[in-house]
């Protein structure tokens, strides 16, 4: 029996509003794919949502159609909150070509290690070099840490490690905006 | 030889969580103090190195042109049959 190889991937984004997720799927030319559906678990939610989809599928998911809140602008749409997002990708029949991915979004750490990098450089002229490399490898560790964690639970499917991994990220990265002299 | 970039991945995310048990809880690792070297740090950045350079810098559903034809399927994603035959020596 001939498959199709279902795959999908979340574009990394510095975009607080929104989830893309985009079909890397491989297909048969003679199968059918009918009742292509991507289900998604929010971020401190029960309920799975469904979207109805199809192959080459580019899936943008906001606050709105994720049920944070009901918008009718781009102006209402709530950030999204980091953390694990649970997804199915399934056709017809679904509970025989089901996929679970978990992706873990960490849009907004990124946003800050990213402003601290750019703090940093701003004023480099105020900083010895040795202060300067000292903060810059302080970032990079920590930047390794949200790298770690996404690794962790989208590679591994290691939730528990890989949220461990993010909270000490935020930890550090919380001590470094005290401590740091930028 | 080929790189499987999620072997790759998991090896850095578990070496890095090695840190995170040495520094969080002070648990010996290769991370530890009276182990600190740089081979457990440069690891971690020849890992990342790599995860970097054997990453397809592909978008959006032009991906799948980075997929191989996958068993089941020809190179033009039409279905073929699979045959097996064996060959036994004497």
């Amino acid at each position: 029996m001939l498959k199709s190889e279902l795959s999908i991937e979340a574009s990394s984004t510095f975009n607080r509003k929104v989830l893309r997720i985009f079909d890397t799927s491989h297909y048969c030319k003679n199968e059918d794919i009918e009742n292509y559906l991507i289900e998604v678990l929010p971020v401190n939610k029960t309920v799975w949502l469904t979207f109805h989809v199809q192959k080459g599928f580019s899936l943008v998911l906001n606050s709105s159609n994720l049920g944070y809140n009901r918008a009718s602008s781009i102006g209402e749409l709530l950030f999204l909150p980091d953390g694990i997002y649970e997804i199915k990708q399934s056709f017809n029949p679904n509970t025989h070509t089901a996929n679970f991915y978990y992706h873990l979004r960490t849009t907004e750490i990124n946003l800050k290690i990213s402003n601290e990098r750019d703090k940093l450089y701003s004023n480099k002229c105020n900083l010895s070099n040795e202060d300067f490399n000292k903060n810059m490898s302080e970032l990079d560790n920590i930047e390794g840490y949200v790298k770690a964690a996404k690794f962790k639970v989208e590679e591994k499917l290691e939730k528990n490690e890989g949220i461990e991994l993010y909270k000490w990220a935020e930890k550090l990265l919380e001590k470094y905006t005290n401590e740091c002299q930028c | 030889m080929s790189v499987n970039v999620s072997d790759l991945k998991i090896q850095f995310a578990d070496l890095k969580y090695e840190q995170l048990l040495a520094e969080k809880y002070f648990i010996e690792t290769c991370f530890s103090k009276k182990f600190e070297s740089l081979t457990s740090k440069q690891k971690l950045k020849n890992l990342y190195y790599q995860i970097i350079k054997n990453t397809p810098q592909c978008e959006g559903i032009t991906m799948i042109d980075c997929h191989l034809p996958q068993v089941g399927c020809d190179a033009n994603g039409n279905s073929t049959t699979s045959t097996t035959t064996t060959t036994t020596s004497i």
